[in-house]
């Protein structure tokens, strides 16, 4: 063990974005896009009950949240090529919330790194998710 | 070589094992490149600081 880089995940693709938010469990909504078309279809919703201007690809509504939550989602960024959380700044300090957004981080960065050592011929010796949400994978190249 | 790969709040760790010396240089760079996002640091460990400083001792003995 000689050297270690760390690198700050970024959300780029739909379908790790949709398997992390299966894995967390919360259901979601996803909006319908055509071809060509915006991905970031759905509203978000207020606590109480006002449409909020951002629109986003994924959501989580707040029933699903907790009575004091509004909408969370994740919209399609073109001009980063990835997602952003929308989290209103009420609802950062919330745990339940809180903790919903960073175990979708941490689902779709597993999913990253399973999807490049798949896609790179190498192969997972094992895999451990320890008491504190922490993941780790060894991986073996060839 | 393998990779450890530790993920925690969607950052992820990348560590080289199974490489001796300066082998490593670079190797984890690498995957953090095909993994895509923001590198927030490179660094080597105490091992490879002990393994190069046994390498140049014993270069220096060599001589």
């Amino acid at each position: 063990m000689s050297e270690y880089t760390t690198v700050q995940t970024e959300i780029t693709d739909a379908d790790l974005l949709r398997l992390a938010l299966q894995d967390v469990g919360l259901p979601f909504e996803e909006a319908t896009v055509e071809a060509g078309g915006d991905r970031n279809g759905l509203s978000l919703v207020g606590y109480l009950g006002d449409t909020r201007p951002q629109k986003v690809q994924f959501a989580i509504r707040r029933r699903n949240l907790g009575r004091l939550s509004n909408d969370i989602g994740w919209a399609w960024d073109d001009s980063a090529q990835r997602y952003f959380a929308y989290v209103s700044d009420y609802d950062t300090h919330l745990p339940n919330v809180k903790q919903a957004v960073e175990q979708v981080a941490q689902r779709a960065a597993y999913h990253q790194v399973i999807k490049t050592v798949n896609e790179y011929g190498m192969l997972v010796e094992s895999e451990t998710v320890l008491p504190g949400g922490e993941i780790q994978v060894v991986v073996r190249t060839f | 070589m393998q990779y450890l790969i530790t993920i925690k709040n969607g950052k992820v760790t990348i560590t080289v094992q199974g490489m001796a010396g300066t082998g490593c240089q670079g190797k984890s760079v690498e995957f953090a490149q095909l993994l895509g996002g923001k590198i927030e640091a490179t660094e080597h460990t105490e091992e490879y600081y002990a393994q190069v400083a046994a390498t140049v001792q014993a270069t220096i003995k060599g001589q």
